[in-house]
């Protein structure tokens, strides 16, 4: 007996909305490290797209692309918060509001 | 109403609510806990899809490496002392907080497990998302009319990591202290 599977749309209105969650987040809060836990936020609603559509087509291609991205996101992290690091250090604070030098 | 339906609800809003505290919990430690809920919620949406390789690499890489990877700096920056110090209220609310999720999580693994045994879902091929299919796509795919291995995202995968050993020598120039 197989039970009905749960529509594709309802993954990708989950995703939908993680994206959007993280989007928002990125704009409202001013802590540079929180933003950048909703920039990976919203690289996972992506990842779970993909999933999605992976199962759809029965194609494994969105699961390679997957880990793809996972191992892009640990990279970026690895940077991301060595930047934040080496700009704590001059300025004592990563607050995105008071970093403003590259204002035109 | 399935087991899988109920899973999925309780995953799915489970991973939004997290989000949600993601955004407007202002202690950000307490925001890095949330993430790492929303990841472990997920995973188990992957595993519900077959995504299994790529649901224990979500726990291992995201929720473990890139989380602690979070955790440090933002308890290398932020100086406040109570950060860390969590509530009395919140302290007692946590075990069985906790206790739910990983008695949750084990559901969700032992439906997959039942699910695997009692056929396929979606009627995908047998091994779909496993270790061994998912290295066959990077490494040798066959091609359906001539039989041959062919491996589109080989370079990609070469590519990877070069990328990551950039990213650690990155990361180690960028941090280092100035003399």
């Amino acid at each position: 007996m197989t039970a009905p599977a749960i529509p594709v749309s309802y993954y990708l209105y989950v995703a939908t909305l993680l994206f959007a969650i993280g989007a928002a987040g990125v704009l409202i809060r001013r802590n540079a490290i929180v933003a950048f836990m909703c920039i990976e936020l919203m690289l996972n609603a992506a990842n779970l797209a993909f999933i999605t559509f992976a199962r759809q087509h029965a194609d494994m291609s969105g699961q390679v692309y997957v880990i793809l991205v996972m191992a892009v996101a640990a990279a970026e992290v690895a940077v991301g918060l060595a930047i934040m690091i080496a700009v704590f250090r001059q300025r004592r604070s990563i607050n995105v509001d008071e970093l403003r030098d590259m204002h035109g | 109403l399935t087991p899988e339906i109920l899973l999925f609800a309780l995953f799915a809003t489970t991973s939004i609510v997290s989000a949600l505290g993601v955004v407007f919990i202002r202690d950000p430690v307490k925001a890095a806990m949330s993430l790492i809920a929303c990841f472990f919620c997920l995973a188990c949406l992957y595993l519900l899809q077959r995504a299994e390789l790529v649901a224990v690499l979500e726990v291992l890489v995201y929720a473990g490496a890139i989380m602690v990877l979070f955790v440090f700096v933002i308890m290398l920056v932020e100086h406040k002392d109570d950060a860390i110090i969590a509530h009395q209220l919140s302290q007692r609310l946590a075990v069985p907080l906790k206790v739910l999720a990983v008695a949750t999580v084990a559901a969700a693994i032992a439906l997959y497990i039942d699910r695997g045994a009692s056929g396929s879902l979606d009627e995908l091929p047998a091994g779909f998302g496993g270790v061994k299919e998912i290295g066959r796509e990077f490494f040798c795919r066959r091609v359906p009319e001539s039989g041959e291995c062919a491996a589109p995202f080989l370079f990609q995968f070469e590519f990877t990591s070069l990328l990551l050993l950039v990213g650690i020598v990155g990361a180690v120039i960028i941090s280092r202290r100035r003399q």
